[in-house]
């Protein structure tokens, strides 16, 4: 059947989704320009700009830099954000609001503000420019992804399985091990996913703290400053895929983490 | 955990398991802030005995059970599981085989897994746990399954992986909270007969908490009633059931006529003027009134006020002359033709068969 509001509203899904992808529409096809300035459309083709990006330090070291530092700030929201989640279940009520409150903070707060007081604090004890302080700021802002993931599909648990396996015979940190996190793995691995992305994307906060060494969103961003060549077409083009892949993968593993347990 | 401290563990339980324990609840009380769960409760289970902790919500019957099993601790008294006092052992050194309401099977393992989970646990050599698993899941009849996934069980298939999984280790002592209520009318019938065969054939000591009187009557040896978290009354079915102590006990196990001795005199007007003293109540079963043909003299009157077909029994609202309400319970197979709403029928009832209740 195709009533009228059904076209329509067919016809509106497919406007959002033109305009959401329009972006990547005009980018994806300058990255394959073979001319020496971005324009569009192309006048002639190539992987010019994707040679130039995989054969030049400056790029693969801001790459490398990027990844380095999303690897281990979401590693580290992660770690402290499922343990939190697990933390949270045992404290009563009022308690619990508030360190909630706290531990999701980060996600409301605009980067500036974060980048400001960050940058501040690193001053006084003279870590700017320092890989660790980024690391840590952004493991801050990828921590309320993390809670908010690994805690939607901790309510799914059962929070009897962990007490089943005391009783059989399990040690508190084997029940937790044993029964607590299996479950809950598609929700942490998505969980991981999502703070990846957070830092890898992240520019303000690191344009404040990275002033000698440039993450690839900083290396990006001083590049259009000087001259836009479509090298960053090709760089956007690239990490567009392998950022949907990784999404994708994500939210797959966060849906099925979220529904109900078999169990029950 | 050392190896040292594991070895003590496996013969602490070694030497539980000889056999079935005992169970010694002694003046335990667990109060959280102003409310008392559990009020000065003492019960003794004997070894190898199945007792139900029956009573209303809110009575203390998990609260009990956790303190068994060492989810809770009392605020005061001592629980004892054969000679020991277990109120400082963690859940996981107490040896107890535990079912629970919602299964509680792990989502991530095979019915396989789940079972060996305790003997694993207990460091069980490979080659034992499989015959072990094997044996106890062809005891519940899923011998077939043992690959599958929890979720791709059905309810009662999943309750039996919870009772494999609770009596693999052979545990002196078995808990169940709610362990069938959440299964329908006919799969709980089945699963009841399922846990009736498995104690006889293991020995088990059992504390099974429930609040449905007739799932409690089928399968204890004795039901401590429970209400406030004090016990109200420690016996067997039959004798909860024909002798209840108190108003309480006579409502909720099974449904009873109670007929007051004090105001209006209801009991002498049915011909119940024998009652002991300080007797406050009788307690009437509906399957103890009888109607006798009109032709009889003696009895007492009563007007039919509803007539409910219950199956293999009629059950019957009445009123006597005194304004007394009555339920009977009437087997069908009677001679009596079927009074009309609204007619007067003749009853009798014999004084032994009300049971005198004091409070
Ligand atoms: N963790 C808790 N915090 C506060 N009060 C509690 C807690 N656990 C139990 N209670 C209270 O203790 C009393 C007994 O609870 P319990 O769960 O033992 O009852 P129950 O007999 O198992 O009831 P049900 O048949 O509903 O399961 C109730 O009044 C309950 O509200
Ligand atoms: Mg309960």
């Amino acid at each position: 059947m195709r009533s009228p509001t059904r076209i329509l509203a067919g016809l509106l899904f497919a406007l959002a989704v033109l305009f959401l992808f329009f972006p990547i529409l005009i980018v994806a096809p300058m990255s394959f320009s073979g001319d020496r300035f971005l324009g569009f459309p192309p006048r002639s083709w190539g992987l010019t700009w994707y040679q130039t990006y995989f054969s030049d330090p400056g790029w693969l070291a801001a790459t490398w830099r990027s990844l380095r530092i999303a690897s281990l700030a979401s590693l580290i929201a992660t770690l402290v954000g499922t343990a939190s989640v697990v933390g949270l279940a045992r404290l009563s009520g009022r308690w619990r609001a508030g360190v909630t409150g706290m531990l999701l903070a980060p996600a409301i707060v605009p980067n500036v503000i974060i980048a400001l007081g960050v940058f501040m604090l690193a001053l006084r004890f003279g870590t700017t420019d320092s890989e660790v302080t980024l690391i840590l700021a952004h493991s801050a802002i990828g921590l309320p992804f993390v809670v908010m993931i690994v805690g939607a599909a901790y309510r799914q648990t059962d929070p009897m399985l962990e007490k089943a396996a005391r009783v059989f015979g399990a040690g508190p940190l084997r029940a937790f091990w044993t029964a607590t996190v299996p479950p809950l793995a598609p929700g942490i691995l998505a969980a991981f996913i999502f703070a990846f992305f957070v830092s890898f994307d992240e520019l303000v906060i690191a344009l404040f703290l990275m002033g000698g060494s440039e993450t690839l969103p900083v290396r990006i961003w001083n590049d259009l400053r000087f001259e836009i060549n479509p090298t960053i077409a090709a760089i956007s083009t690239f990490f567009v895929v392998v950022t949907v892949l990784a999404m994708t993968l994500a939210e797959v593993l966060r849906i099925r983490a979220t529904r109900r347990q078999g169990s029950n | 955990m050392t190896s040292m401290s594991l070895m003590t563990v496996t013969s602490e339980i070694g030497a539980m398991t000889q056999g079935r324990a005992p169970i010694r609840f002694q003046n335990v009380s667990r109060a959280f802030g102003s409310v008392v769960a559990l009020d000065d409760f003492c019960l003794d289970v004997k070894a190898g005995e199945f007792v139900t902790l029956l009573g209303p919500s809110g009575s203390g019957k998990t609260t009990a059970l956790n303190i068994v099993a060492g989810f809770d601790r009392a605020t005061s008294g001592e629980v004892f599981i054969g000679e020991r006092a277990v109120g400082a052992l963690p859940p996981e050194r107490r040896n107890v085989g535990m079912v629970f309401q919602s299964f509680a099977l792990f989502p991530h393992m095979s019915v396989f897994e789940n079972v060996a989970f305790p003997l694993r646990m207990r460091k069980v050599a490979a080659y034992e746990v499989r015959a072990r698993v094997e044996r106890t899941l062809e005891m519940v009849q899923l011998g077939g399954y043992a690959g599958r996934r929890p979720g791709a069980l059905s309810g009662g298939q999943r309750q039996r992986v919870a009772l494999a999984r609770a009596v693999v280790a052979e545990p002196p002592v078995l808990l169940m909270d709610e362990s069938l209520s959440a299964l329908d009318l006919k799969l709980r019938e089945d699963l009841q007969e399922e846990v009736r065969r498995l104690h006889r054939t293991l020995g088990t000591t059992i504390i099974f908490v429930t609040h449905d009187q007739g799932e409690a009557l089928v399968l204890s040896d004795r039901i401590a009633l429970m209400n406030h978290g004090r016990l109200c009354q420690l016996d067997t079915p039959t004798t909860l059931y024909d002798r209840p102590a108190s108003r309480f006990v006579a409502d909720f196990i099974g449904r009873t006529n109670i007929v007051p001795i004090d105001a209006g005199d209801h009991a002498a007007a049915i011909g119940l003027s024998n009652a002991p003293d300080g007797a406050v109540a009788l307690s009437l079963r509906p399957e103890k009134l009888r109607r006798q043909p009109p032709a009889f003299g003696g009895g007492f009157e009563a007007i039919v006020q509803d007539v409910t077909f219950k199956g293999a029994a009629t059950e019957f609202r009445l009123q006597t002359a005194s304004g007394l309400s009555l339920r009977m319970s009437e087997a069908r197979a009677t001679a009596l033709a079927l009074p009309e709403i609204g007619q007067t029928v003749r009853l009798n009832v014999v004084p032994e068969d009300a049971t005198p209740l004091y409070e």
